[in-house]
């Protein structure tokens, strides 16, 4: 039996539901000569913003037990710089390119936004609402009014897919959703890092250069399924999880939690094959199952009554 | 390719499954690690290294990057410091066991060519990638090795070079004062630095030493590589976790502009 793990998102047609978390793939160049670009779902590009960010003084990534602790600052060549150096490499390859855009204002993510709509490689928009590394950006992502207000104005910005990457640091979930669906969002992207910190007790200092960071890795996973599974009950428009995923299973795991697609993020870090290695498990796990398309299994666990009858895989 | 022209991918770059031939301890903490099972067209030159999952699980999480020190007949020298989880577990690998590797990566040290009078300043596990370029350095070529040790025991690799014939000369020091002059391979530098003129300057070992060696190199105007030491995130150039501040007021990745750069680009002094 073959399996088809083709999903829709809004208007785009993935030919698998993996794809890149921004930021831990750069735009795509330096995983190239180990992976084929080819293979996945879509590429998400690390975030653009209006002009060139030289990002946060080292050191800028610290390893926690089963998680990093990250503060790259959103380093990045600007609108120009991506256009110019990023675009033309992109154009090689088949699947969909979203953006991932970030701003200190929403005057600076509609810069970009309407920059890029012109551009035809360009397919949809990840708007970083949620980057712990932007101060800005969580005032934007944390409360009700904030997402709509954002998503409206970049609605009316681009008919390109419009992404809205929500913040898990925030109790109702469901309502930031909801906010950013009624304005006309494409898709939930769900969840950026948690931000977080680590001092050196030895030196009394903060390691991180930037003092704070952003959590990933396995850690976060069950606060991204938790996220997940409530923005599922809150709203009808797809969910893209993210948030620890290393193989197939945690991938299946948020499918039956709501999410239509997935994000490999730190993993691409650990496993450069990462993303590759997930579909074909992904496929596996259908096969193994008696599946053969994903359709059926989003949200699955919501509809099945009582706790798990084995927790061999955790 | 040495640093400051930034660098989109990792050439020849591979994910595969080498195994362990042996381990050799030194001494507490310092161990030689043999890897075999390259694929054939493995190629790694001076200054390039490795980056090794140290566990088949996610625990610990990050690969861990190692320099080349030597690699003979498909065999692999990799000297490390056991300084945490990850190392640890590698300190502790049995014959045959496998390890999960990327590489080969990085840019390298300059060839050593006839003309060339180098100046090699190296401490710790820094010694290795300069080792690798002691065998590749040309016979008519003349190479002084500062080379950096805590005490007598922690001295290898060097044994090709001990004669008097060779283009390589070793200058150890050690903190104890167990072998050769005891104190900071820096001070012998300072001094070779007086009595003969280099065309180049290698360094890599602990921050404070490399620093040293940048103000001699700088006073001195000598070209000066240095490979710099780092916790890496992917290793590929992607993540922008292992950055260093250049001169030119942007950011170095080590992993993919390095870990060889030219040193004159580096912010040496830190706050």
């Amino acid at each position: 039996m073959t399996v088809d793990l083709s999903v829709t998102i809004g208007n785009l047609k993935l030919a698998n539901p993996v794809m890149p978390a921004s930021g831990t793939f750069g735009y795509g160049q330096e995983y190239a000569g180990l992976i084929d670009l080819n293979d996945l779902g879509a590429i998400v590009s690390k975030a653009v913003s209006p002009a060139p960010r030289p990002g946060n003084k080292p050191p800028r990534m610290v390893e926690l037990k089963g998680a990093l602790l990250n503060s790259i600052g959103l380093q990045n060549p600007g609108i120009e710089g991506f256009i110019e150096k990023k675009i033309p490499f992109l154009r090689q390859f088949k699947p969909p390119v979203v953006v991932n855009v970030v701003g200190n204002s929403i005057e600076e993510y509609r810069q970009v936004v309407e920059a890029l709509d012109a551009i035809d490689r360009v397919d949809g928009f990840e708007i970083n609402l949620s980057c712990p590394n932007v101060q800005k950006g969580l005032e934007f992502g944390t409360t009700v009014d904030g997402v709509a207000r954002i998503t409206r104005e970049l609605r009316s910005a681009t008919k390109k897919d419009l992404w809205m990457k929500l913040t898990p640091t925030v109790p109702n979930p469901g309502d930031l959703g909801k906010a950013a669906e009624g304005e006309g969002a494409d898709a939930l992207v769900a969840i950026n890092t948690i931000g977080g910190m680590t001092i050196d007790a030895e030196s009394r200092r903060p390691v991180l250069g930037a003092r704070f960071g952003g959590v990933s890795g396995p850690a976060i996973k069950a606060v991204a399924l938790k996220y997940v599974w409530l923005l599922y009950e809150s709203v009808k428009i797809p969910i893209i999880g993210v948030g620890g995923i290393f193989n197939g299973v945690d991938a299946m795991e948020f499918i039956l939690a709501g999410a239509t697609a997935i994000q490999v993020g730190t993993a691409n870090f650990v496993n450069p094959t990462a993303m590759p290695d997930v579909i074909s498990q992904m496929a596996d796990w259908l096969e193994e199952h008696g599946e053969s398309t994903l359709q059926p299994l989003i949200g699955e666990a919501h509809r099945t009554q009582g706790a798990a009858l084995s927790i061999k895989n955790h | 390719m040495i640093a400051t022209e930034h660098r989109h991918c990792q050439k020849n770059a591979r994910v595969f499954k080498t195994r362990v031939e042996s381990v050799n301890t030194l001494t507490d903490d310092l161990f030689i690690l043999y890897l075999s099972g390259f694929p054939n067209d493995f190629d790694p030159e001076p200054g390039m290294f490795l980056h090794l999952k140290v566990a088949p699980d996610e625990h610990p999480l990050l690969r861990r990057p190692f320099s080349i020190q030597s690699y003979n007949d498909g065999t692999a020298a990799i000297l490390i410091r056991e300084v945490g989880a990850g190392s640890r577990i590698l300190h502790h690998l049995q014959p045959g066991d496998e390890v999960d590797t990327l590489g080969p990566l990085g840019t390298t040290f300059p060839k050593i060519g006839k003309d060339d009078s180098v100046l090699m300043v190296g401490g710790g596990v820094g010694v290795a990638p300069l080792i690798a370029c002691c065998h590749e350095a040309d016979a008519g070529a003349r190479v002084d090795f500062c080379f950096g040790v805590r005490s007598e025991n922690e001295v290898q690799g060097v044994e090709p070079f001990m004669g008097e014939r060779g283009p390589v000369h070793i200058h150890l020091s050690s903190d104890d004062g167990s072998v050769g002059y005891q104190g900071f391979c820096t001070d012998i530098a300072s001094r070779l630095l007086e009595e003969r003129s280099y065309t180049k300057i290698f360094t890599c070992g602990p921050w404070v030493m490399m620093a040293k060696t940048a103000r001699l190199a700088i006073q001195k105007e000598i070209p000066f590589f240095a490979s710099l030491e780092v916790q890496m995130g992917c290793g590929l150039g992607a993540c922008l976790a292992c950055v260093y501040e250049s001169t030119e007021g942007d950011f170095i990745r080590s992993c993919i502009d390095g870990p060889v750069v030219d040193g004159h680009n580096v912010v040496w002094e830190r706050v």
